[in-house]
C-alpha cells in the first residue's frame, strides 16, 4: 500500500471503520512511513480539540426541575393535553369513571321513562315534558355525560362535554383577546417558532448575528427587540442575552447594570442565576475572530 | 436517580415513564442529559441555544413516549430527537444554511483542570475550544459525535440523516480545520 491509498483510508482506520484486511494494511504502512504516521498523528491531535463546555454541576442540578417545570408549564397551557402520558393516572381513571357514570345515567333513564313499557314508546309523556324530566333526572343522578342512547329517548339536550385535562391559565385573559397588537408583536418576536419569517424580528435577528459574530450589530438588533416587545419572558430572557452580548464585547459595568435591571425585574430570575454561572466563561470568551466561509 | 432504577435498561425505563412513572422519566433524563446537552450545543454552537434546544429535547421525548416501542434502542430514538431539537432553534432566515458557530462557545473541555495545570495550558485549551466552535455546525456535529460521543459512522449517520460517505468526508474537513486552526498540521494532506 502506498502513501496515497493510505492517506485515502486513514480518516476510517482512524475512526475504526476499516475493515480488518485494509486495517492491517494501513497498519504495516503506517510502521514504515513517518509522514502518513504524523497524519495519523494530526487526526488524534484533532480529536483533543473537539470538546463540548460543560456548564458545571450547578446547572446539571437544575436541569432536570426545569425539564419538569417546562412539561407542567406547557401541560397546563393552551393545547397542553396532548403533554400527559396517555396512560397516566387520570386517564386510566376517568377511563374506567366515565363509562360507568354513563351507563348509571342511562339506567336511570330506562327505569324511569322507559321501564315500564319498553317495547312501545310512551305517548303519554310529551316531549317537553321529557326534556324536564331528563334535567331533573341529571340532576338528581350528578350523571353529567348522558349516554347518547337516552337523549335520543328522552330528546335531552345534548350532554355536556366530557371534561377535559386542559387548564386554562388562571388570572388574565388570553394575549390574543387582551392586547392583539401585543400579541402580534410577540408572536412576530418569536417568529421562528411560528413559522413567520423571522427576518422581520429583531430577537431572531438578534440571534443570527451573535451567532455570526457580529455583535455590535446584534447588540442593537436585541435593543430593537426589547423595545418592540414589552412581556414579561421577552425583557427577562431578552436583557440577559443583551447582557451577554455586552460580555462577549468586554463591556462588563454595562453588563453588570443590564443584569442588576433583571434582577430588579425579577428577583427570582432562573434564567438570571444560570447566566451568572456561565458568565466567567462568556468573559473569558469575548470577540472571537468571524470565520469566513 | 433512584438506586433501583440504576440497573433498568432504557427501554424499561421509557415503558415506565409512558405509564405515568415520573421517577423513570428522571432516570431517563439524569442518565442521558449531558450527551443531549452536547449535541444540542454541537447542533447550534452556543449555550443558550443548546440549553432551550436540550430542554425542549426532553419535553418533546416526554410526550413522545407512549408512541416510543420499546423494540427499538432508545439512545439513537432520543438522539434524533435532540438533532431536531437543536436544528429548530437553529434554524433562521436561512434555513439549512450552517451558522458560523458564536463566542459563547467552550472555555475548556474539561471544567475541572487540574491544580497543576499551568496557564499555558488552560490557554491551549481556551484556542482548541474557540477553534472547535468555530466549525460550521454540521462539521462541528459530526465531530462531536464521533470524537466526543464515540458514535459510528453508522450512527451519526442516522441522527444527522447523511449517508455514510458523507459522514467521513466531513469527518475528514472538520478535522482539516480544527488542525489548521490550532496551527498544528504536521503537513501533507489525506
Amino acid at each position: 500500500m502506498d502513501c496515497r491509498e493510505t492517506q485515502t483510508l486513514l480518516t476510517a482506520f482512524h475512526d475504526g471503520e476499516l475493515p480488518d484486511a485494509d486495517r492491517a494494511r494501513v497498519e504495516e504502512h503506517l510502521r514504515g512511513c513517518p509522514e502518513c504516521g504524523g497524519l495519523h498523528a494530526d487526526l488524534a491531535r484533532a480529536d483533543e480539540a473537539a470538546g463540548v463546555p460543560d456548564p458545571g454541576p450547578g446547572y446539571w442540578d437544575r436541569f432536570n426541575a426545569r425539564v419538569a417545570e417546562r412539561i407542567e408549564q406547557e401541560a397546563e397551557g393552551p393545547g397542553g393535553a396532548v403533554l400527559r402520558p396517555k396512560q397516566g393516572w387520570m386517564r386510566q381513571q376517568l377511563r374506567f369513571l366515565v363509562p360507568a357514570v354513563a351507563a348509571a345515567a342511562l339506567v336511570l333513564v330506562v327505569v324511569r321513562y322507559g321501564g315500564r313499557n319498553p317495547v312501545a314508546p310512551t305517548p303519554t309523556v310529551p316531549p317537553a315534558v321529557a326534556v324536564t324530566a331528563a334535567k331533573k333526572t341529571k340532576d338528581a343522578a350528578v350523571a353529567r355525560p348522558v349516554p347518547e342512547e337516552s337523549n335520543r329517548a328522552a330528546e335531552a339536550p345534548a350532554a355536556p362535554p366530557l371534561p377535559t385535562y386542559r387548564t386554562a391559565p388562571a388570572g388574565s385573559p388570553p394575549l390574543t383577546e387582551a392586547e392583539p397588537k401585543l400579541a402580534a408583536k410577540a408572536e412576530s418576536a418569536s417568529g421562528m417558532r411560528s413559522g413567520k419569517d423571522p427576518s422581520a424580528s429583531p430577537c431572531e435577528m438578534a440571534r443570527t448575528l451573535a451567532a455570526q459574530g457580529r455583535l455590535k450589530e446584534a447588540e442593537s438588533a436585541q435593543r430593537a427587540c426589547l423595545a418592540q416587545d414589552p412581556s414579561p419572558p421577552t425583557q427577562e430572557k431578552g436583557l440577559i442575552f443583551l447582557a451577554e452580548l455586552l460580555d462577549r464585547q468586554a463591556r462588563f459595568p454595562e453588563a453588570d447594570a443590564v443584569l442588576t435591571e433583571v434582577h430588579r425585574q425579577f428577583p427570582k430570575s432562573l434564567p438570571l442565576d444560570l447566566y451568572r454561572q456561565q458568565r466567567p466563561m462568556v468573559q473569558k470568551q469575548q470577540m472571537p475572530a468571524p470565520v469566513s466561509r | 436517580m433512584g438506586a433501583d432504577l440504576d440497573g433498568e435498561k432504557d427501554e424499561g425505563l421509557a415503558v415506565q415513564a409512558a405509564g405515568g412513572d415520573r421517577r423513570a422519566f428522571d432516570a431517563l433524563v439524569t442518565r442521558h442529559r449531558q450527551a443531549v446537552y452536547r449535541l444540542c450545543w454541537a447542533a447550534t454552537g452556543n449555550h443558550a441555544d443548546a440549553d432551550d434546544a436540550a430542554q425542549e429535547t426532553f419535553v418533546r421525548v416526554y410526550r413522545s413516549l407512549p408512541s416510543y416501542d420499546p423494540a427499538r434502542p432508545f439512545g439513537p430514538w432520543l438522539r434524533k430527537i435532540a438533532w431536531n431539537c437543536g436544528l429548530s432553534v437553529r434554524r433562521d432566515g436561512n434555513a439549512g444554511v450552517p451558522r458560523v458557530a458564536g463566542s459563547d462557545a467552550p472555555e475548556a473541555v474539561d471544567p475541572a483542570p487540574g491544580p497543576e495545570e499551568s496557564a499555558a495550558g488552560n490557554e491551549e485549551r481556551q484556542r482548541m475550544a474557540g477553534a472547535m466552535a468555530a466549525l460550521p455546525a454540521e462539521l462541528r456535529t459530526v465531530m462531536v459525535l464521533r470524537a466526543v460521543e464515540g458514535l459510528s459512522y453508522a450512527e451519526i449517520s442516522l441522527v444527522a440523516g447523511i449517508p455514510t460517505g458523507t459522514v467521513m468526508s466531513r469527518l475528514s474537513r472538520a478535522r482539516k480545520r480544527l488542525l489548521d486552526a490550532l496551527g498544528t498540521r504536521s503537513g501533507g494532506g489525506s
